[in-house]
């Protein structure tokens, strides 16, 4: 299969608020339209509030979603204030999304930076306009290399 | 490859990324803050300048105007606090547990000490006692000289700093600060039922 020989690359940044409101999609992929994402991302929800009672060692990696087919493969970080990132990797290795934690941690910051700006309006229903913000998203992304632990 | 531009608390001194802002920046802000939304907030600012006294009904609403002008500011303040330092934390389940990372981090983040006293009823009200609360510890009067009274305003920040805190980590609560004899500061939280996390 050709697909395997491809190197794991991420297709998909989303940020969903507190209640489940749509913050912050941004794609990184010709091969999918966007309004895909869209419905992917939405189905993760379900499988946040599932783990969450099991959850007991209580750091905020959930790892691995959900996959589908070969192709894709969606992780999940949730804050302690309760906002979720979630990350669609496309071609991804079998390392469990170790190797984001540090793509997910580069994205906390970087959305606390965001937050921490008084202009910024944290009403929860807007989506996040930022263009600075999109740009460190984008570099984060551009950054990530599989394999790599972030020293 | 490094994306991490902030460090994770406990700061130390020898970390070159951590950055540290003088503590006192905090209590001369505060200082400053309340007669200025004083000001903002008085409903008729050419008279504040003349000798006759405003009636009591106006300072009342006066009183609740700069209330509540310096709750939002200090919710804001709390949301943001709790973004940045609720990370790296393990999760908090129960109410209790975010009650005393207020208690514990973000006292200790705001005011350089612990609470030195929490107790609850186990019905959704904390009552936090702290014996020198770090904006009042500067404040004397004379004998008789209102200092309580005087004192009442400046906790109205703080309250909502902690209303900010705990509305941010899923627990909706109203908050009331009294202080009853310098510098001690008595907060109450009285929380709603505990929204889920997810």
């Amino acid at each position: 299969m050709a697909s395997s020989l491809l190197p794991p690359r991420i297709a998909c940044v989303a940020i969903i608020g507190k209640k489940n409101s749509p913050l912050f999609l941004s794609t990184f992929t010709k091969s999918r339209d966007t309004l895909f994402f869209h419905f992917l991302i939405h189905t993760t929800l379900d499988i946040f509030t599932l783990r969450l009672p099991s959850k007991t060692n209580g750091d905020s990696d959930f790892g691995l979603l959900y996959a589908v087919d070969e192709e894709l493969a969606c992780y999940g970080w949730l804050t302690n204030t309760g906002i979720k990132f979630v990350v669609a990797v496309e071609n991804p290795t079998s390392s469990g999304g170790e190797d984001l934690k540090p793509v997910f941690r580069a994205l906390q910051t970087a959305y606390i930076r965001l937050v921490c700006n008084p202009f910024f309006e944290n009403d929860e229903l807007g989506a996040i306009k930022s263009k600075r913000f999109q740009k460190e998203v984008g570099d984060i992304v551009e950054g990530w290399r599989p394999g790599s632990r972030g020293e | 490859m490094s994306f991490e531009s902030t460090t994770a608390p406990p700061f130390t001194s020898a970390d070159p990324h951590a950055t540290f802002l003088n503590s006192t920046a905090l209590d001369l802000l505060l200082i400053e803050l309340v007669p200025l939304a004083r000001r903002l907030s008085s409903p008729h600012p050419s008279s504040s300048s003349s000798s006759q006294p405003l009636p009591a009904t106006t300072e009342d609403a006066s009183d609740d105007a700069l209330f509540l002008r310096l709750e939002a500011l200090g919710y804001k303040v709390g949301q943001g606090l709790v973004e940045r330092f609720s990370r790296d934390r393990p999760r908090m389940v129960e109410t209790l547990d975010v009650i005393k990372f207020v208690c514990k981090d973000l006292w200790m983040i705001c005011w350089r000490k612990q609470v030195d006293n929490l107790k609850t009823n186990h019905r959704g009200v904390y009552v936090l006692t702290d014996n020198s609360f770090r904006p009042l510890s500067k404040m004397s009067t004379e004998p008789g000289g209102n200092g309580v009274l005087r004192a009442q305003p400046y906790l109205w920040f703080p309250c909502g700093v902690l209303r900010g805190a705990l509305a941010n980590m899923g627990i909706e609560a109203t908050v009331h600060a009294e202080c009853t004899e310098l510098p001690g500061a008595v907060f109450k939280i009285e929380t709603a039922q505990k929204a889920p996390l997810v």
